[in-house]
């Protein structure tokens, strides 16, 4: 009895929350527990019905060398002290892997980003606010091809992903008219799967997050810090979107820091 | 940011050691309202239980109060991580995660609400090594505090439950705090709703305050002393956070009064106390 009274209350209640939730309230989202990212024995990941697979890297990803700077080392034999000279460091991330929803193929994603680190300390020029010249080139470019539809290949940019620049970190999914971007962003969540009969299904949490926007709308939304990691996704998602947006969140999960 | 919390916990010291500080709530609302003094927020805390005028709790059912510190993909790099770097000083970015669940009936004798509540906080330090015994240094580059309450009122009529949203969320890049007596800028909202009719949280930031002897007296900024629940624009409710006093307008409906009263209730029994206040 109690638990048709409780079915009846939260479906009136959840069909007029929307109007009355704040701007950054997106409580329609649906959460999906992020697993495996952290175990290092997991080579998969996964969330919802969805599961990576043939996460590849390449070498260079793992092994970063910087740029040797002749410069810096006529500053070092002069005796110039080291906040002086300038960084200039060159680091990259290439990988690909492969998405699964329900052990069949969706997706196969390849990703390059590259950070060219190029600061100086402003001492002797005329500064700017925060001291520093800071020329970083700070990019991420993927390409993700659904597998039920071969015409369906779309494009990832996004720019100052690892926030080495004062500017917003973001980018955005492009195939053929339709966009989708995506921006770093505090939103507030709902922190369990809708359960009509469970009360506690109501409640929500701020997190900082990726929000992916179609139509000024936003229907998804991945966890940037790594811990609790979780994705959020609209019901009404079209299906081939949501293993777009599934692979991107998987790419904005899979990336390594470039800053260093 | 930092600097907020030796201004707070100097006032707290001052406050503490001279005298009883109380809240100054106006005549115009405190003539029309009636002032209850809540019992059970100090001392013994396993099966805690609250009481204040007509109303009580059940034992408060609490989950395990989890927090983890580590490091974590940081969100940004600041001027400061730079100066750090160049100056090849021992640095590390941690992120704090504090998680805090409870639940408990609250009642007036004849009706009751059941009430399920969650605070989270996530907080992005930058951690200095100084390696003297001055100990490690923090500075908060951003957090997000939110707590967030469900309400269901147990009646025999079909009533939705409500719905607490409170969160607070701070940017060290938004701030526009620049002198020593500055608070921080907070983007911070609060509302519960059913659905139809919301009721709007509003904290309550005074800078004038009463004594023990009942003069008035000024803090130097404004302190964080409580909240103050509107209904359209008019006050309510006060939760008074000084001297743990629940104010409530005496023209509000049974079933208001315990919706304010499960409010009250739910927000005095957090345990994760947001840094800023």
């Amino acid at each position: 009895m109690k638990q048709i009274y409780l079915l009846t209350c939260l479906i009136a209640f959840y069909t007029a929350l929307a109007a009355q939730t704040p701007a950054n309230a997106y409580l329609s989202l649906q959460p999906y527990e992020i697993k495996g990212h952290n175990n290092p024995l997991k080579l998969n990941i996964t969330f919802g019905n969805y599961k990576t697979r043939y996460i590849k890297r390449s070498l260079g990803s793992i092994f970063n060398f910087g740029r040797v700077s002749f410069e810096n080392i006529l500053l070092d034999m002069a005796g110039v002290p080291d906040y002086v000279q300038g960084t200039n460091q060159r680091n990259k991330d290439i990988f690909s892997f492969d998405l699964t929803e329900n052990g069949e193929a969706i997706s196969n994603t390849r990703c390059r980003a590259i950070l060219h680190q190029n600061e100086r300390v402003r001492l002797l020029l005329p500064s700017d606010s925060s001291f520093f010249s800071i020329n970083n080139v700070d990019f991420l470019q993927a390409v993700i091809m659904l597998h039920n539809d071969s015409s369906q290949v779309w494009q990832m940019a996004a720019s100052n992903l690892n926030g080495s620049m004062n500017e917003p970190q973001k980018g955005l999914l492009r195939h053929d008219t339709t966009s989708i971007v995506f921006e770093k962003t505090t939103m507030l969540l709902r922190e369990k799967a809708v359960d009509r009969t469970d009360v506690s299904s109501l409640l929500a949490t701020m997190n900082m997050v990726y929000s992916f926007t179609l139509n000024n709308k936003v229907i998804a939304a991945v966890s940037y810090k790594d811990t609790e990691k979780r994705f959020w996704l609209h019901e009404k998602t079209d299906p081939k979107l949501a293993q777009v947006i599934a692979s991107a969140a998987m790419v904005l999960t899979l990336r390594r820091q470039l800053y260093q | 940011m930092k600097r907020i919390i030796y201004i707070s916990t100097l006032f707290v010291i001052v406050l503490t050691s001279c005298t009883t500080v109380k809240l100054a709530v106006p005549e115009q609302f405190s003539s029309q309202s009636t002032s209850m003094h809540v019992k059970g927020l100090n001392g013994w805390m396993v099966n805690q239980k609250l009481s204040f005028g007509n109303y009580y709790t059940s034992a408060v059912k609490r989950g395990w109060n989890v927090s983890s510190t580590g490091t974590d993909r940081p969100s940004g790099v600041t001027t400061e991580d730079r100066l750090l770097k160049m100056f090849n000083v021992e640095k590390s970015n941690v992120t704090l995660n504090q998680k805090n669940k409870y639940q408990f009936t609250v009642q007036d004798g004849n009706q009751s609400a059941e009430v399920f509540c969650i605070e989270k906080v996530t907080k992005e330090q930058l951690v200095v090594k100084t390696n003297t015994w001055w100990g490690d240094t923090h500075q908060t580059k951003n957090y997000q505090y939110s707590f967030s309450a469900a309400i269901l009122p147990l009646k025999v009529k079909e009533d939705a439950p409500w719905q607490l949203v409170l969160y607070n969320n701070y940017d060290r890049n938004k701030d526009t705090a620049h002198h020593f007596f500055d608070l921080p800028y907070l983007e911070e909202e609060g509302y519960i709703t059913n659905g139809t009719e919301t009721i709007h949280i509003k904290p309550l930031r005074i800078q004038q305050f009463v004594r023990k002897d009942g003069r008035e007296a000024k803090f130097p900024v404004r302190m964080m002393s409580g909240y103050e629940l509107r209904i359209d624009d008019g006050v309510v409710g006060i939760i008074d956070s000084f001297d743990n006093n629940i104010w409530m307008y005496n023209e509000l409906d049974s079933d208001t009064k315990l919706l304010l009263a499960a409010v009250s209730s739910a927000l005095m029994l957090r345990k994760i106390q947001d840094t800023i206040h």
